[in-house]
């Protein structure tokens, strides 16, 4: 495995330890519902490290960003649908699950723009 | 307040974010940007609090030009806290649902037609038919011994036994020679 991709695999691990601190911190501040709804954001990161095996695997280094945005992007429309959804019925609690996914996805584009 | 809404209400306290939200509107009405900027959470975080205060009843909203204004609901706030422990429980309404019908069962039971068929040796169920006989005394009236046999032999000829045992049960109070509906 090529040290970009090892980096790569440490920065979604790290930001998830992170994430899921700041998970327990909210808890701990009575701050249960935005606790739950971070814990959300949590999971992208395992998802988008099985999404980046798959799409790495027989791929050459300088075509795994293509391969890796086609194929995240499959998954995050559908996010960005159910987002629209949210908003058009103003269901908050959905609005802000769909916002904290997405700003995981903000994080992890721009890491993989920075790698590869 | 029900007791419904109390428990929605005290749920939707128990959360921080909603408290802050809570105490900056003690101080002024604002709408969701002004609350983003004050408490430092996004302008979703706070739309997400503030309907949850809504649907609870403690903050009410209005339309000013293009903001939507959140305010305390002064009228949640204001009853105090004895009130609701006071306010009585559907878990209560369902209970004397529940003993009514046990009431109206025995009763069914044990009379036919406004005569008593037996006394029930049951003390639980004795004391519903003698509650029921107890019903046609007046309140406040003095009534002689005589007087009483009459009234009960018109449900059951063992108008001795009933009558000691509704004195027992304190439905009627003996004083000397005349008896009172308790």
């Amino acid at each position: 495995m090529s040290e970009k991709i090892n980096e790569f695999y440490a920065f979604l691990d790290g930001r998830k330890e992170q994430v899921l601190s700041e998970v327990k911190n909210l808890a701990a501040d009575n701050r249960m519902d935005e606790s739950n709804i971070l814990k959300a954001k949590a999971n992208i990161y395992d998802i988008c490290k099985a999404v980046f095996g798959v799409a790495s695997k027989g791929t050459s280094e300088d075509m795994v960003k293509d391969a890796f945005f086609s194929k995240f992007s499959n998954i995050t429309g559908q996010w960005e649908s159910s987002l629209e959804k949210a908003k058009a019925h103003d269901d908050t609690h959905k609005i802000l699950i769909e916002e904290a996914k997405f700003s995981a996805v903000s994080e992890i584009k721009e890491k993989v723009e920075e790698l590869f | 307040m029900t007791e419904q809404q109390a428990i929605a209400l005290f749920k939707c306290l128990a959360d921080k974010s909603r408290i802050q939200i809570l105490k900056s509107l003690m101080s002024e009405d604002m709408y969701v940007e002004r609350l983003s900027e004050r408490l430092g959470l996004t302008a979703a975080t706070i739309s997400f609090h503030l309907k949850k205060l809504v649907d609870a009843g403690a903050v009410k909203s209005r339309k000013e030009q293009y903001y939507t204004i959140y305010s305390i609901n002064d009228e949640v706030f204001n009853v105090s806290m004895l009130d609701i422990l006071k306010e009585e429980s559907e878990e209560e309404n369902l209970q004397k649902e529940r003993d009514e019908a046990y009431r109206k069962k025995v009763i069914d039971s044990f009379f036919e037609y406004g005569k008593l068929k037996s006394i029930p040796t049951q003390r639980k169920k004795e004391r519903i038919v003698l509650e029921e006989i107890a019903k046609a005394f007046e309140s406040g009236k003095c009534y002689t011994e005589r007087e009483v046999n009459i009234i009960i032999a018109d449900f059951n000829d063992d108008f001795c036994t009933i009558r000691r045992d509704m004195v027992a049960e304190k439905l009627l109070v003996r004083d000397k020679m005349t008896y009172k509906k308790a």
